[in-house]
């Protein structure tokens, strides 16, 4: 055993449509947000990671005029995961006692419309499967939750109308987020009704893109002694990748093999299992992907989240809340950021600092991210 | 008789392979060490890692897996939405992903058997550039 990793503080801006902040601006504004909630200055940090994914060689100077300090700063990116498994990695290192303190930031500015899949043509092989199904038009992000939707209805008779349910629920609970991007409540039928993207996948069911940035101080339980009496503790964590996907969709599975694996990692890790679970983040890019990763950590059997959410179990004050803040669907996906998003939203709730989305006596939380690299699975305790 | 057919070139070399009597077949590889029949151009076993694979050509029959009616994306060289895109399962155990072809969209189901169709996707003076989908085994029939 090494040392354990406590999360210390955490800081976020309101996630936009359309930036009103540069990026160096927001990443600072998050930073400094989360040094002053774990009592820090920028000088207690000993190594960052940035996730990040538009900006290749902005993300690192937007990071570095903020520390000033000389300390080494490593952009990570796996796309939609780029921030939990940056905070992966600093838990690593933490634990390992190469580092007692890390800033962990992440920060996106993109634009508006679907995500374009990371195909260049020139770049890659004939014989890769996605650059043909690209050019063929197969290859879309809601398309590839689609596909395991429509098999999800077939094995367990589930509904368009149960994943449409994820996104009402996420976009209520983001009206009592104010960092969120959306701020709105929307309907069912607004829902169901929004245009087809990808059968059963509608608009609404779809997160947004969206601009801000998130930061997280992480560091030794010895050190976080130093700052408080009432740590939150970054107990377990998983990751792994998806193994064929496109080659073999079985495989892959419709319980989403590589958060079932990143998840066995995560609980052995924390010596919990998905009972002692109190709070969850998800991630819901597509309403979908709510159902198919609660069913991935374990915290319902494979083929009954569908009903779990039609039934208001994973609402705030149900039997499992998921996505207490919004989720994607509600904040909106600021890609390299949102994982950020997810471990401050369980540290407050274990802090009993949610506000008005505060799920009552949360002792242990857990997120899910899913990123083009892997999924991201990470426990928090008091 | 009208002008010869012009010779059929896959846009990627195995997806499908054309003989030349016209039989197309989508080209992917069996592991002898694990057995596993698997679509994908992959020069070690994705399942084992074994390197003792073989190239394998694979059914051209198969059931729809899962499916979806794509109504946004980002362009294809052939299709305008909606059209329909498919895992399917096929013969032989390999998992193919391909457009769904030759039936109105709302008549696609899961375990719906299809067969390989060869797409032309464009062309020039001597040679039509083609792509492989799958089509319901009735319509074939026509």
């Amino acid at each position: 055993m090494g040392n354990k990793v406590v999360v210390l503080g955490v800081g976020l801006t309101h996630f936009e449509r359309e930036p009103s902040k540069a990026m160096d601006a927001v990443a600072e504004e998050a930073a400094t947000a989360a040094l002053k909630d774990a009592g820090m200055l920028y000088k207690d940090i000993q190594i960052g990671f940035v996730g990040n994914v538009y900006q290749a060689g902005a993300a690192p100077i937007a990071f570095y005029p903020l520390a000033k300090t000389g300390i080494p700063i490593t952009r990570i990116d796996i796309a939609c995961a780029s921030t939990s498994r940056s905070a992966q990695l600093g838990a690593y290192l933490i634990e390992g006692g190469a580092y007692e303190t890390c800033l962990v930031l992440g920060v996106e500015r993109m634009p508006r419309g679907m995500v374009p899949m990371p195909i260049k043509p020139d770049a890659l092989s004939l014989k890769n499967e996605l650059l043909y199904d690209g050019m063929v038009g197969l290859i879309t992000m809601p398309g590839a939750y689609a596909y395991k939707a429509v098999r999800y209805m077939h094995d367990y008779d589930a509904k368009p109308e149960h994943f449409a349910q994820v996104s009402v629920k996420n976009h209520k609970n983001a009206c009592l987020n104010p960092n969120a991007m959306y701020q709105k409540e929307m309907s069912l039928e607004e829902v169901m009704n929004s245009r087809m993207i990808a059968y059963p996948i509608t608009l609404y069911e779809c997160c947004a893109n969206s601009n801000g940035a998130t930061a997280v101080v992480l560091c030794s339980e010895k050190k976080a002694r130093e700052y408080t009496d009432n740590p939150v503790f970054l107990t377990g964590w998983g990751e792994a990748s998806v193994r064929f996907d496109f080659e073999d969709p079985v495989e892959s599975g419709l319980s989403d093999g590589d958060t079932v694996a990143a998840a066995k990692q995560a609980y052995e890790k924390a010596g919990i299992g998905p009972g002692d679970v109190d709070v969850v983040q998800v991630h819901d890019a597509f309403s979908f992907g709510e159902i198919l990763q609660i069913e991935g950590l374990g915290l319902c059997p494979k083929g009954e989240a569908a009903v779990l959410t039609w039934e208001g179990k994973t609402e705030i004050g149900g039997r499992i809340p998921v996505n207490t803040d919004g989720g994607l669907l509600g904040c909106g996906h600021p890609i390299g950021a949102t994982g950020g998003r997810m471990i401050a939203e369980l540290y407050w709730q274990l802090k009993g600092e949610a506000g008005a989305r505060q799920v009552e006596n949360a002792k242990v939380g857990v997120l899910q991210n899913s990123g083009l690299g892997g999924s991201n699975v990470m426990i928090l305790q008091t | 008789m009208g002008e010869p057919a012009k010779k059929q070139v896959p846009i990627v070399e195995g997806k499908p392979r054309i003989n030349e009597d016209g039989q197309a077949n989508l080209v992917g590889i069996k592991c002898d060490d694990c057995g596993k029949v698997m679509f994908t151009a992959a020069s070690f076993c994705p399942n084992c890692s074994g390197e003792n694979i073989e190239e394998a050509l694979l059914s051209t029959r198969g059931k729809v897996w899962t499916y979806t009616i794509v109504h946004v994306s980002y362009g294809s060289i052939v299709f305008e939405p909606p059209y329909a895109g498919a895992f399917v399962e096929l013969e032989d155990g390999a998992f193919v992903h391909a457009p769904i072809v030759g039936c109105d969209l709302e008549d696609i189901e899961i375990g719906m058997e299809v067969e390989l169709e060869i797409i032309k996707a464009g062309e020039d003076e001597e040679k039509e550039s083609v792509i492989f989908a799958f089509k319901p085994v009735e319509a074939s029939r026509d």
